[in-house]
């Protein structure tokens, strides 16, 4: 593949729950490579309900 | 000073880390029934078209991402630090980023199921991001900071 015909392409995104940066490379305006980064901003909470006595 | 009822923090992390057993459970035998080993745990990516949620029971290969590079049934969660408790909220969060290297994933995935592999690969959590495909690259989850508020797992 001859390196010097690529194209880059970084396009990153953000919400309250994530934020992303995508990387492409494309020849001849085809992706021929294409990586993903997710960074998570929070899991999941569960609340501990507790019953009463009585 | 008054009573407060509540269920107690340290019961929350001790939850996570299996130190309470209040039922009978069948599990696959660890080496110590005192000082048992750490289970190790999987995450496995799924199709935008499929549909885990709060019903997943255990991991199943129905709707799992599948191309080049990728092993059903994903890749190993790093588990070095154990589930403790901030504040009064029990936390875990896996120590490092999963990331499935070198893979092209062309059809659309927005899923990963954490479940444990030692125990019958029963599941944990499903976690969803934004969708995605991989074309001969890397896909890198990174997780959220360990805390009370971000955590992968939080029992408040």
């Amino acid at each position: 593949m001859e390196t010097s015909k690529l194209a880059y392409r970084e396009t990153k995104t953000e919400d309250n729950r994530e934020k992303t940066v995508v990387t492409e490379y494309l020849l001849n305006g085809k992706v021929v490579h294409r990586s993903a980064h997710v960074t998570l901003k929070e899991g999941i909470g569960i609340e501990g309900v507790l019953g009463r006595i009585g | 000073m008054a009573n407060t009822q509540a269920l107690c923090g340290s019961f929350k992390s001790e939850v996570l880390l299996g130190a309470h057993q209040l039922g009978t459970v069948t599990i696959v035998s660890r080496t110590s029934l005192t000082a048992p080993t750490t289970d190790s745990l999987k995450a496995a990516l799924y199709l935008a078209s499929g549909s885990l949620g709060a019903g997943t029971t255990a991991y199943s290969a129905t709707s799992e991402v599948s191309g080049t590079g990728y092993s059903a049934g994903g890749i190993a969660v790093t588990n070095a630090t154990a589930p403790s408790t901030s504040g009064t909220t029990g936390i875990w969060t896996p120590s490092a980023s999963l990331v499935y290297t070198t893979v092209t994933l062309t059809t659309a995935f927005d899923t990963v199921l954490i479940y444990n592999s030692t125990q019958s690969n029963r599941a944990i959590g499903v976690y969803t991001f934004g969708s995605q495909t991989i074309t001969a690259g890397t896909f890198t989850l990174t997780m959220p900071t360990n805390d009370a508020t971000h955590a992968l797992i939080q029992l408040a």
